[in-house]
Order: structure tokens, then sequence, then C-alpha cells
């Protein structure tokens, strides 16, 4: 083995731990893309009917506000633009609901799932730290988070042209970016509750806890004075609070659920270097 | 054989769980160049000390090092000299052994080592599909050849040859005859004496996480009991075999004796050859009912 192809080995094996989980997680991220592609596709197609539709727009414009809440980020419902029509339909509930289901499931099989099945007593056999590897696994699952919206944000971006719905680069860029750090959030608790427990059925049920409970939050604060304060803290609202399909991505959400991660992240890595292994 | 440098050294090693004391104050030593079988009946916490040196356990009290390392702390640089096969061998069932060997020579910074095919040729593993349609055997098969990789010098086996039939049990045997020469450590758990006894150099029994004694093979041998099936060509006399020294459960049945000896046969022989011998038949007892007898202690289930 010469010293040229041994410093080649060294590097390419230094991620070796993120290449294989997406390795064995490539045929799984292609039937999640096709299906964000696929639901994009949907939504696009019924577009055309319903811009024109003025009757169905104000059916939307009477509906009581707890109803709007639950649609949509915001509660303002605007059917008038692509945009607005998306953010009910796909940033409002079905794309952060699909990409938390993708992201709990991926986070949850990194570490206890791998535990539970044996794989991670091989992968931990050879000279790698816990940390490493719970570093590594999670930068698999963040990078498979994003290769899900950069699917999402193709398809958005393809069937905007073919329709003529207008969206901007920007407003796409955004939305697959809101989405993402919306799952990399119920992702990372997951991989976190995981790691520090070793139970697939804990880290399943937290993260879909937190997930569902940041989406009632940010429903609830809309209608009820007494939990309006605690809008703040629920990462749905953070992320897709301000409609970035239409607005943009709201940095300072953005960065504030981010810090999150890390920090919830760090705690599972910390927590799973000092346990045993089950 | 090696330079007998000290390979595992574990002290008063001990693991709880909860208000099981799974392993209680086990105190053990493997120097390079020496295969030490590891035997007690399932539970008695020979996979605990396996998981304890591997650093996938933190110790309760006592501390376990190898090469000098400390298993819990300084896991990675101890794996990195370590093979490890667990007792239950559980892959990735959609890869090839093959492409579980790369990952792991990748993970240590290798090249994907060209023994593997050797190797595998020896031990008969099917490389090239995914283990999870391995038969139970061919998958105990490509642990084995997983753990052997990259010329490790220690080698943990937890059941090694379980599932294995006799063929691949015997070059697997010779392998690691073959690394015990070039001067490995081995730590081999089982249950079955008949294996360690072909394998090992010293045998530590534990039970109920207890280290019950530390032997040479050859000191066990003494000590095992052998249960003796006579037949005689005629009956001989009712009382000609109780003075026997370590002679236990004496049964006469007609020309028919059966009766267990404790440690060396020679003296029931000695006495046998009076007689005429149409058949003798020796089975050693089982591990269990060896150290049973030694310690006199009842299973405390």
């Amino acid at each position: 083995m010469s010293a040229i192809t041994t410093a080649r080995t060294q590097i390419t094996g230094r991620w070796e731990v993120t290449r294989q989980a997406l390795r064995a997680a490539r045929r799984t991220l292609a039937i999640w893309s096709a299906a964000f592609a696929g639901l994009i596709a949907l939504y696009a197609v019924i577009w055309p009917s319903v811009r024109g539709n003025t009757s169905w727009r104000n059916l939307f414009d009477t509906l009581p506000q707890t109803y709007r809440a639950l649609f949509t980020a915001s509660g303002t419902i605007d059917l008038s633009t692509a945009g607005g029509y998306l953010g009910v339909e796909l940033m409002g509930f079905m794309g952060p609901a699909l990409i938390a289901v993708y992201a709990i499931s991926a986070g949850t099989a990194a570490i206890a799932g791998e535990e539970d099945r044996g794989g991670l007593e091989v992968t931990l056999s050879a000279p790698v730290s816990r940390a490493r590897v719970f570093g590594q696994r999670f930068a698999a699952l963040a990078a498979g988070i994003a290769i899900l919206m950069i699917a999402t944000g193709a398809a958005l971006w393809v069937f905007s042209a073919l329709l003529d719905m207008g969206l901007g680069l920007g407003a796409i860029a955004s939305a697959a970016a809101a989405l993402g750090i919306f799952g990399l959030f119920a992702g990372a608790v997951a991989i976190a509750v995981g790691a520090a427990t070793g139970s697939p059925a804990i880290a399943r049920g937290v993260a879909a806890l937190v997930a569902v409970a940041s989406y009632l939050i940010n429903a609830l604060a809309q209608v009820t004075s007494a939990l309006r304060p605690a809008r703040p803290i629920s990462p749905y609202y953070l992320v897709l609070g301000n409609e970035p399909l239409a607005h943009g991505l709201w940095l300072t959400g953005a960065v504030s659920v981010l810090a999150a991660v890390t920090v919830i992240a760090a705690a599972g890595g910390i927590l799973f270097a000092r346990r045993d292994l089950s | 054989m090696g330079d007998h440098k000290v390979v595992i050294q574990a002290e008063a090693l001990s693991k709880r769980y909860g208000r099981v004391l799974a392993l209680d104050g086990l105190s053990l030593e493997v120097r390079a160049g020496e295969v030490v079988g590891f035997l007690g009946p399932n539970g008695a916490g020979k996979t605990t000390t396996m998981r304890l040196l591997m650093g996938y356990l933190r110790p309760t009290a006592g501390s376990a090092r190898v090469h000098g390392l400390d298993c819990w702390r300084d896991s990675p640089a101890v794996h990195a000299r370590t093979g490890y096969l667990p007792g239950e061998v559980r892959l990735w069932p959609k890869m090839t052994a093959r492409a579980i060997a790369a990952h792991l020579a990748r993970l240590r910074g290798q090249e994907y080592d060209t023994g593997t095919a050797d190797l595998a040729k020896r031990l008969d593993v099917d490389l090239d599909r995914p283990v999870g349609e391995l038969s139970k055997g061919n998958r105990q098969k490509a642990g084995v050849l997983l753990a052997l990789l990259g010329d490790p010098d220690l080698l943990l086996l937890d059941e090694p040859t379980s599932g294995l039939d006799p063929l691949v049990q015997a070059e697997f045997h010779a392998v690691l005859w073959e690394r015990v020469q070039a001067g490995t450590a081995v730590l081999l758990s089982s249950h079955v004496l008949s294996e360690v006894e072909r394998v090992a150099d010293r045998v530590a029994i534990i039970r109920s996480g207890r280290l019950l004694m530390l032997e040479t093979m050859a000191g066990l041998r003494e000590k095992a009991r052998h249960t003796l099936e006579v037949r005689f060509g005629s009956p001989p006399p009712p009382q000609a075999f109780a003075a026997v020294p370590g002679i236990t459960d004496v049964r006469l049945d007609g020309s028919l004796l059966r009766c267990t000896m404790q440690g060396v046969v020679d003296p029931l022989i000695k006495v046998l050859s009076r007689y005429h011998v149409v058949d003798l038949n020796s089975r050693e007892a089982d591990l269990e009912e060896t150290f049973l007898t030694l310690y006199g202690q009842e299973d405390p289930k």
C-alpha cells in the first residue's frame, strides 16, 4: 500500500459512517423524493382551477379564525396567488408533516434503531468513538433531509414554470429551507433521544410529540390568548410562521431553531457517549 | 510463542444492572500468544465481560485494560487492535460480507484487506450474498471472518463456533492456532467444555458473575468428571468397585456397570483390568456438571 493510497483512504475513511448510512438510505431517499415531487405535481395541476374559482376563495374568507389557524402557519389564507395557495396546501400542514415523518423515522433509525438491530455494535467494533458515530450519523440525517428538500425545491421550480405559477427562486429556496429546518428539528429530537436512551420507541414517541406540540402551539396561540406567549417557542412558528413561500425565510426564527438543533444534538451525543449500549 | 506481554488486564471488574450483579469482581489476565477459554453457563457474565472489554458497557467498579488502555475511556484505541465476535452476530441484512469487510477496513483507515478472500475461502464464507439471505451458520462464519480481519492482536470471541459445522470449526481452530503462534491473545467464551479443551491454554470458569477458578487445561482435566458405562463378559461381584478412589453413583445391573469418576479414570481402569471387559464407554460430563461437582454449589436460579 503506497503512502498516497494510504492518505487517500484515510481521508475518504474519515466520513465512512456518513457514507455508509447514506448508501443504506439510497432507496428510501429516492422514494421520498418522488413522493414530495408527486405531491407538488398534484397541487400544481389543481392550481389553475383554484385560481379561477372566486366562490371557493370567498368560502375560505368566511372560515372562522380557529379553522384557518389549523390550516396555515400564519392564519391568513390568500388563494389569489400561487404562493398563498401552496402556503395553505403544502406549507401549512402536509409539507411539515411529511418531512417530520421522514426525519423522525430516519433520526430514530440512526442510533436507537441501529442499536436495536445490531448494526451499531458492528460500527463500534471499529476504532471509532461514539461521538464520531453520532456526529456522522447526524450529518447523514441532515444530508438526507437536504436531498429531499432539493427534490422538493426542484419540483416547485419545474411546476411553477410549467403551470405559470410565478414562484421566484428565492421563494422556493426559502420554502425548502424552512421545511428542511423544521424536519431537522424533529429529526434531531429523534436521533438525540434515541442516542440518549437506546430505545426506538421512546425516540419516535418523544419526537412525534414535540413535532405535534410545536404545530399545535402555533395554531392554538392564534386563537387562545392564554397560549399566545408560548408561540415563539414553537419551531413550527419560528420557521414557517411568516409564510416563507410568500415572504421569504425569517432568519431570526431559522437561526433560533438551528441553535436549538445544535443544543439537542450535542446533548444527545454527550449522553450517548456516557451510557451502556443495550 | 509471543513475548508473553499482558494484553488483557481486568481488575476486580464488576457490572451491576439495577439489583442484579452481572459481574462480580472479575480479575483476569490474558497474555500475548495465549488462548484463555472463558467457560460458564448462559447468563454467567461471559458476554458482559466481553462487552466491558469492548467499552460497550461502563464498569460499575474495577477496571478493564487492553494493552494498558482503559477499555471504557480509550475504546477506539482498544478497537484498533481488537477483533470482536459478538455472541449473537447481527449484521446489516442488505449488505454483503464483502461490503461490510470493506466498510470496517475503511473505518480502520485501511484499504480493503486482500487477505479477506483467502480467509473467506478457508472458512467457506459467501462474500457476495446479502448477509440477510444467509443461514444462521453462514452468518456466524461471516461474523468470524469479520472479527479476524485486519490482523488484530487481541481476539474477543463470544461463542465463536456455535452453529458452525465440524469442518469449518476445524478450519477456524487452525486459523486461530496460526494467529496465536504469531502472538495474538485470545479470549474465547463457550459453554461447551470440549471446544475450550481443543483450543485453550488456560480456562476461566465463571458462574453467576464470579470467577470460580482459573486453571490450566491440564489442571481442569484432572478435575473433570466422567460418566462411564462398562459391559462385562460375566457379572462381576457386587462390591467389586466400591473402593475405587474417586468413584461415585455406582450402579451395577448384572454385567453392566454405570458410574461416575471424579478426576482421572486411571484407578477404575486398573480395577477393571481384572475382569473381562466387553465394552467401555466414557463420556465427559458437561461443564455445568463438572463445576457444580467441583464446588458443590446448588444452582441459585
